[in-house]
């Protein structure tokens, strides 16, 4: 029945089985069966693999993906884990986890400075592969994220259609997001989940790329999976999918269409469910955020606004950055090529995601009860990231129109 | 004619991109990418690796730093995530410090490795 699927439905599955593996393995670590779990997503996981690489087959952008992958994966395994977040928090977690046999090791708040708070899907497959491997060292572990790349990647790939798409997409990722694809940060993975999510609500709620070979209920599974995880990379996530949902019901209001209120029930309600069990809990285990506690948000946030020198610092850290060029390139596309509507609203809903995005940053920034300089000099590049790389796909969803290299009947 | 012109572009920025993730690659890690802790030395400061050794050796549970090692951000958290399962203890007997730091009269060197010496504080 599988077989029988058009090739880009076949791929969506996979994808979204990928993802919905990925979930499962953190909630296998909560059973304790870690030896018996760890075989079952080891299994999983090649499993899919093979079926992504027999859809290869005929099938250049997903061979492309997978090279790609095969590449960030031999770069991964072959550099030392230097990194700062990567150690002190992900890595840090995932031994946690795999020493103490425990999903929730972190909870206990010991070395508070790894930030505790933090979700464990991602440190939860790095010690599932510990597990498998029999031993932990400190190169390996990383290497278990470029897993998480490749689902959303299928899915970029999938709908951006022709492989000089692709290749236009993952050479822009590479230049934006670089090494943090590999080197333990999550940062990179965060905004790869934010846009494959981004294209599958479009195409869910939207209409966009209608000529796709792909149904309704594929589409949403995709991006159900998908919003799961990117809820359960890191905190930032659960404020994307709340931006999103806000520029999804924003975009449809404006564009006065209907709002299939059960699919959206569907693919938000398992992303929402997750995240408030983790923070239920954390908030039992006494754990709070470093940005939240304290209570002193409010005081340095009104202290702060008021500031010149602050505001000017944290508007120089955002949005003085070179891939922001992607942002006029794609508002000058939209006006200068607005051939279907159907595309133009798709773009939309990314770029109104982008600007929120952004100015949610700002604000968290302004209430930091980290000295400000030392908080934006280590952090503003990063977080900016999905903003970054949501106006490049924004760009290419308009280039690709522009190109006529489709033919939709849209 | 256009369509191969731009493969080839986007070919010359896919692999100038690529070249950002050579920088650090060390293909002698490739090689012990999955033997039991290798990575150490190249992914950590050699003190962290030779308190690590010295609380091997010792087979302790809990320990507690000194000096350089407790106020260097970077050399304190790489020593607590680097010797879990063993943890950072203020109260811990076994206490950890860089040669010439200076500590209470009550401890007494047991031993060392490089730089890096284990005292027993009473």
């Amino acid at each position: 029945m599988f077989a029988n699927k058009p090739r880009e439905e076949q791929t969506l599955w996979l994808a979204a089985a990928l993802c919905l593996t990925f979930i499962a393995n953190q909630y296998l670590w909560l059973l304790n069966f870690t030896y018996i779990s760890s075989a079952a997503i080891g299994l999983s996981i090649l499993t899919a693999l093979f079926l992504v690489i027999r859809s290869a087959r005929g099938n250049p952008q997903v061979a492309f993906v997978l090279l790609v992958c095969c590449f960030l994966a031999i770069t991964a395994l072959g550099t030392a884990t230097t990194a700062w977040d990567a150690r002190s928090i992900w890595l840090f977690h995932a031994k946690r986890i795999y020493m103490d046999d425990n999903l929730l090791a972190q909870l206990d708040n010991y070395a508070a400075f790894s930030h505790n708070d933090y979700p464990v899907i991602l440190p939860a497959l790095s010690a599932t592969l510990a597990r498998i491997a029999g031993h932990w060292n400190e190169i390996f572990p990383k290497a278990g994220n470029v897993f998480f790349i490749l689902p959303p990647l299928l899915v970029i790939a999938v709908t951006l259609g022709p492989l000089r798409l692709t290749l236009l997409f993952v050479t822009g990722l590479f230049l934006v997001v670089g090494g943090l694809l590999t080197n333990g940060f999550m940062d990179g993975i965060l905004s790869l989940y934010i846009v494959a999510t981004m294209m599958l609500l479009s195409m869910v709620f939207l209409g966009w790329q209608a000529n796709l070979k792909v149904s309704k209920s594929t589409l949403s599974v995709a991006a159900m999976a998908h919003l799961a995880v990117l809820t359960g990379i890191k905190n930032e996530g659960t404020m994307a999918a709340v931006i999103m949902l806000f520029c999804l019901l924003l975009t449809l209001a404006i564009d006065k269409k209907r709002i299939d209120i059960s699919r959206l029930l569907l693919v938000f309600t398992p992303a929402f469910i997750m995240t408030g069990l983790w923070l239920l809990l954390c908030h039992l285990h006494g754990i709070g955020n470093d940005i939240a506690a304290g209570g002193s948000f409010m005081g340095t946030f009104t202290a702060r606004i008021t500031d010149v020198k602050s505001v000017g610092l944290i508007s120089i850290a955002l949005y003085y950055q070179k891939w922001l060029l992607f942002l006029p390139l794609a508002i000058w596309s939209i006006h200068a090529y607005q051939k279907k509507q159907k595309t133009v609203d798709a773009a939309s809903f990314l770029l109104r995601f982008g600007l929120l995005y952004s100015f949610s940053l700002f604000l968290i920034y302004l209430g930091s009860p980290h000295d400000l300089e030392w908080h934006l000099a280590t952090s503003a590049g990063r977080t900016m990231l999905p903003v970054t790389l949501t106006f490049m796909t924004c760009f290419l969803m308009l280039f690709a129109e522009n190109t006529a290299i489709r033919t939709p009947a849209d | 004619m256009k369509r191969n012109i731009i493969y080839i572009l986007g070919i010359m920025f896919f692999i100038f991109s690529s070249l950002k993730f050579t920088q650090a690659f060390n293909p002698i890690l490739l090689m012990q990418a999955f033997k039991e802790n290798a990575g150490a030395t190249e992914s950590l400061p050699a003190e962290v690796v030779h308190l690590n050794s010295l609380i091997a050796k010792n087979g302790l549970r809990e320990f507690n730093l000194a000096g350089v090692l407790n106020e260097n951000p970077l050399l304190h958290q790489r020593a607590v995530e680097y010797t879990y399962p063993a943890r950072l203890d203020a109260n811990a007997k076994n206490v950890f410090a860089l040669a010439g730091t200076a500590l209470k009269n009550n401890c007494r060197l047991i031993n060392h490795q490089e730089n890096v010496e284990h005292h027993v504080c009473e």
